[in-house]
Parts: C-alpha cells; sequence; structure tokens
C-alpha cells in the first residue's frame, strides 16, 4: 500500500514564538510526494531544504499547518513513530551516522530498535549487503571504509528497516566522485525497486537526474515541475543562487547572437541535435 | 618563492607491522605565483603530499626546496612552516576562540607580531575575505557555514603566507558561497602574488583556475602538466578515475555529431560561444 506524504499550508520555525512568519524557515509550504517518486529538492544554503527535510520524517513538528500519511493527519507522537519507521533518513556527514563497531552490529541497530527477530535480521542483513554492495563486509570495522562506503552502509541500515521513502540530505556533498556516483547510482536502483526518493541538494547536476524537482528558496516552493519542464525553465535557477546546467547557458547564449534554436529545449540531447543540423 | 620537490616519498610509522608507503619518488616545481592543482582518489597522497609541503611531515627521502629553504629527511627543524598556510578541509571545524578577532589573530599572535601588528593584520585578513568588520566582536560559532569558513581562510591569511595551500576549500558550499571563494583565491593570486596550491575533486575548478595540474595515483605522481593537456585524453583521465570538467563533457557531446570538432582546450562559455559563432560564420559564406 506504500506511504503517501503530504504537507497541507505547512510552517515551521524552532522558536516560532520569537520570530515574525516572514523569516520563518518553512513558509507555507503544500506538497505531495506519491509512493514510488524521484524527487529532487533543490534550495542554496538557508533555503529551508533541510528542515523540510526533517518535517517529512517527523523530527521536526509543524508549527502549523498539516500533514498527512495516506490521507490520515499525523497528530501524535505515535503518529510521528510510525512515520519514521515508514520514512528513512541519510544525512550529509558519513562518519555523523555510524554507531556501531562493526558493519554487521551497525546495520542490526536500526532493527532491533524495532524488535525485528534474530533469524529474520540475519535475512536483511544479507539481502541489504548485497543491495548496497557491501557483501562480504560484515565483520569491518566501520572507520576502515570509506567516505562512499560509509554512506552505503548508512543506506544498509535504514533499508533493513525495510522503509517506503527514504530522504537523502546532501548525502554525497562530502564525498569524493567515485564515491558520489556510487550513491547516485544506488538512488537510482531504490527507484528502480519502488522506493520513494527525496533528494536533497544543491548541485542542479545531481538533481537533474530525479523526475520531479522541487525548488526552494527562503522557506516557500518556488517551482515544482516534472524534469522535463525544468530543463526548458531552468534559466530562472540563477535569481535562486542556484547553478543552470551548462548547456541551458550555451543555448541561452546562442539566441542571444540570433542562432535559430528552438526557444525551449527539454534536454541537452535536443539541443545537440539542433545545434550541430547548423553547423 | 618558487618550489622544487625532488623524488620525494613518505612512509607512514616505519618500522612497524603497519609500516605503509603513502608517496614515492614524487617531483614536482612550482613557480613563484602559479596556482598548482592536485588532484586525484581518495588514498592517493594528496594529503600527505600537503603535509610534507606544509612541513608538518619530514620527508623520508628526497628533498623539498622553498626559496632559499632546504629540507630532507635529515632536516631537523623545518625552516619554512611560517611561510606556508594551510587552509585544511571543512576548516570551520577548527574555530576556538570566543570572537572573530581572537580566532584570527591566533596565528600571527604566535608568530611573535607586535599588538598593533596583530590588529592591523586581522583587520586585513577580514577584508580580504570579504566579511563585514563588525563581525570581529561576535562569536564565530553564531555565523553560517559560508562566513565561518572565510573566516577560518582569514585566520590563515593574517599569518601572510607566501604559499597558501587549500584542501578542497569548496566542499559543502552552495553555488554563492564557492563562487565568492573561488574569486578570492582568484584575487589573491593576482594582487598579492600568493602562490596558490589547490587540492580539489572538481574538475570545473582545475579548468578555471589551474596553471598546472599534478595527478597523484597510489603514491605516485601519475601526471604532471597543464589542464589542456590532462584534459585531451579521455581514456587516461578514466584510468585516473577523474571526471572531464563540465564544458569539456558538454564539447565532447557536441564533436560525437560535428566532423571537424571543437578545440577541448576550451574552459569557458564565452570562449565556446565566440568559436561556435566563427564557425557558423565561416559556414554560411561558404
Amino acid at each position: 500500500m506504500g506511504t503517501d506524504i503530504t504537507l497541507q499550508n505547512v510552517w515551521f520555525h524552532y522558536y516560532p514564538n520569537t520570530q515574525a512568519k516572514e523569516n520563518w524557515a518553512v513558509k507555507d509550504v503544500s506538497l505531495t510526494f506519491s509512493q514510488g517518486e524521484y524527487i529532487s529538492i533543490i534550495g542554496s544554503n538557508g533555503s529551508g531544504k533541510s528542515s523540510l527535510a526533517c518535517l517529512l520524517n517527523g523530527l521536526f513538528i509543524p508549527s502549523e499547518g498539516k500533514l498527512f500519511i495516506n490521507g490520515t493527519a499525523i497528530d501524535s507522537d505515535q503518529d510521528r513513530w510510525e512515520m519514521k519507521r515508514r520514512v528513512g533518513m541519510i544525512f550529509q556527514n558519513p562518519d555523523n551516522q555510524i554507531v556501531a563497531p562493526s558493519v554487521l552490529d551497525d546495520i542490526a541497530f536500526g532493527m532491533e530498535n524495532l524488535g525485528v527477530t534474530r533469524e529474520d535480521m540475519q535475512i536483511r542483513i544479507q539481502q541489504v549487503l548485497q543491495q548496497v554492495g557491501l557483501t562480504g563486509f560484515e565483520k569491518k570495522e566501520p572507520h576502515h571504509l570509506s567516505g562512499g562506503q560509509k554512506q552505503r552502509l548508512a543506506i544498509a541500515g535504514i533499508l533493513a528497516m525495510q522503509p517506503d521513502v527514504i530522504l537523502f540530505d546532501e548525502s554525497t556533498s562530502m564525498l569524493d566522485p567515485d564515491g558520489r556516483n556510487s550513491i547516485l547510482q544506488l538512488m537510482s536502483e531504490l527507484h528502480d525497486v519502488g522506493i520513494t526518493v527525496i533528494h536533497i541538494t544543491h548541485q542542479a547536476s545531481e538533481a537533474f537526474r530525479a523526475d520531479r524537482i522541487i525548488v526552494l528558496h527562503q522557506g516557500s516552493v518556488m517551482l515544482d515541475l516534472p524534469k522535463k519542464s525544468l530543463y526548458a525553465n531552468a534559466a530562472q535557477l540563477d535569481q535562486w543562487g542556484l547553478d543552470v546546467p551548462l548547456s541551458i547557458q550555451l543555448h541561452q547564449a546562442l539566441r542571444k547572437k540570433g542562432w535559430q534554436v528552438s526557444d525551449k529545449v527539454e534536454s541537452e540531447e535536443q539541443l545537440v541535435s539542433e545545434l550541430w543540423t547548423l553547423m | 618563492m618558487d618550489i622544487d620537490v625532488k623524488e620525494l616519498s613518505y612512509v607512514y610509522q616505519k618500522g612497524t607491522p603497519f609500516e605503509e608507503q603513502a608517496l614515492s619518488n614524487v617531483s614536482l616545481a612550482i613557480p613563484h605565483g602559479k596556482i598548482q592543482a592536485i588532484v586525484g582518489k581518495t588514498g592517493s597522497g594528496k594529503s600527505t603530499l600537503i603535509g610534507l609541503l606544509s612541513g608538518l611531515l619530514r620527508p623520508s627521502s628526497g628533498s623539498i626546496t622553498i626559496g632559499d629553504y632546504h629540507v630532507t629527511s635529515k632536516t631537523k627543524k623545518i625552516p619554512f612552516r611560517s611561510k606556508v598556510g594551510v587552509v585544511f578541509q571543512y576548516p570551520e571545524q577548527q574555530l576556538f576562540a570566543e570572537t572573530v578577532f581572537k580566532d584570527i589573530a591566533y596565528g600571527p599572535s604566535n608568530q611573535g607580531v607586535s599588538l598593533k601588528g596583530i590588529e592591523d593584520r586581522v583587520q586585513q585578513a577580514i577584508k580580504m575575505v570579504g566579511l563585514d568588520e563588525t563581525l570581529l566582536s561576535k562569536s564565530p560559532f553564531g555565523l553560517s557555514g559560508g562566513q565561518m569558513r572565510r573566516v577560518a581562510l582569514a585566520g590563515v591569511l593574517a599569518m601572510e603566507p607566501s604559499i597558501l595551500i587549500l584542501d578542497e576549500p569548496t566542499a559543502g558550499l552552495d553555488r554563492a558561497g564557492s563562487e565568492q571563494l573561488l574569486s578570492l583565491i582568484q584575487s589573491l593570486h593576482e594582487k598579492n602574488q600568493v602562490t596558490i596550491i589547490l587540492v580539489t575533486h572538481q574538475m570545473d575548478e582545475v579548468a578555471r583556475l589551474a596553471d598546472q595540474v599534478l595527478v597523484m595515483d597510489k603514491g605516485e605522481s601519475a601526471f604532471y602538466g597543464t589542464p589542456i593537456e590532462l584534459f585531451s585524453d579521455k581514456e587516461r583521465l578514466r584510468e585516473f578515475g577523474l571526471e572531464l570538467p563540465t564544458i569539456t563533457k558538454l564539447i565532447n557531446h557536441l564533436n560525437h555529431r560535428i566532423n571537424s570538432p571543437i578545440p577541448t582546450s576550451i574552459f569557458e562559455l564565452d570562449q565556446l560561444v565566440a568559436y561556435l559563432e566563427k564557425r557558423r560564420k565561416e559556414t554560411e559564406n561558404e
């Protein structure tokens, strides 16, 4: 049955009574995330991305507005507990989310808290190790792993709890290119098996891997578009302090010089084929 | 101060079961005032090389010459330490003082600079990194991540190094933060003639800033030359586990379709646009 999350006019501030509402971290956000989607949330530092992430898995409670899972309002601590079970979260710093002295124990930690039986744990551990590509690492000490491997271990620990949704909060920003690519690849694989992937980032190049892209700026949603439509509107990203993909910058520059290219392109591929015919 | 590194090697925990050769026979020459990029995968020896160049580690063999100072495995006190400033990865984690002023002043006060001198240097450093003077009396821990990083950088600049080593200076910053930092590096290089050694995973930064680039692989120097040379060979780059700069990827994408290829020595969008314009005009005149 899965997990659909709906935010209805959600506002958030750590100390809501101390600040005027225009300075709040999340301002009047209404969004729906359906089971199986692959979504990127982009925004510059301080845009409210991480606050939104914490709202989505019950770490923060909306100061105003409502949150629903499959149409049922999340009100009590019991509801939020259930929400945390359904929505797993991977943080930015790989060193901050490892709790046990071995890979095996680290994956078991979350399951222990859920009361999973030993037999079931053993099966799940092998499954998730294979899923993240760490089979054979059971006895390793986490501090001997590379950054990318640590992030994959963190993902394995979350997967073992069998969530419907995984939130990645800038989970690639501290990794080298190899580690980064392995995590991005894993996100696609998780999406392929039906898990909702929500990737929070400020890198446009990473965001464009998702099917749907949400732009946050000063706590509010500026855009919420499928990737295809965003590509055509990506020049706007600049005003919110975000990267505009280079191919779009090129497209715009050439149009200004009077090149006969279509006014809206949907992908780099399309731009390349148009330019080729002109040369 | 020119830097000349000859057949430099370093072994960690020599003579123990944990002995590990982290660097073997690396040579490089960095003329004064240049921007040298050092790239390579995690574990390729970049950090060891930085440790040696900054005088935190002593070579196991080989030599480092910086200006008139010469260091070998026999050197007791490394003489160039105060000339080389290092901004480590995530330098904001190293802030410690109760005010921004005290944090920036810590380095020069250890160098024996007079009180008045320290005051001047702090003022100058905070200006260089583009932060407001009113922040000097504030706690560094109340600042944003990007501001904290610039305070940490100011603390190194206040020591007036002639050589500045930056280890992934833009990691984790958003576009505005990265842009500010890269422009700052460029202006330090141009106005103050500081030699810059930039360790990075970002090939866009290498293409944009570096005069020369060293690729480290398994503790050895795998490539030493200009960015244009490095990015001209896609296969070799893949062997090193490195990516192409975004603009080079785009040019290669275009080159799949175009008969006479666009040169991959173009690293700026303006240059690419100008080049394409020229090509189009030529085609029209034919």
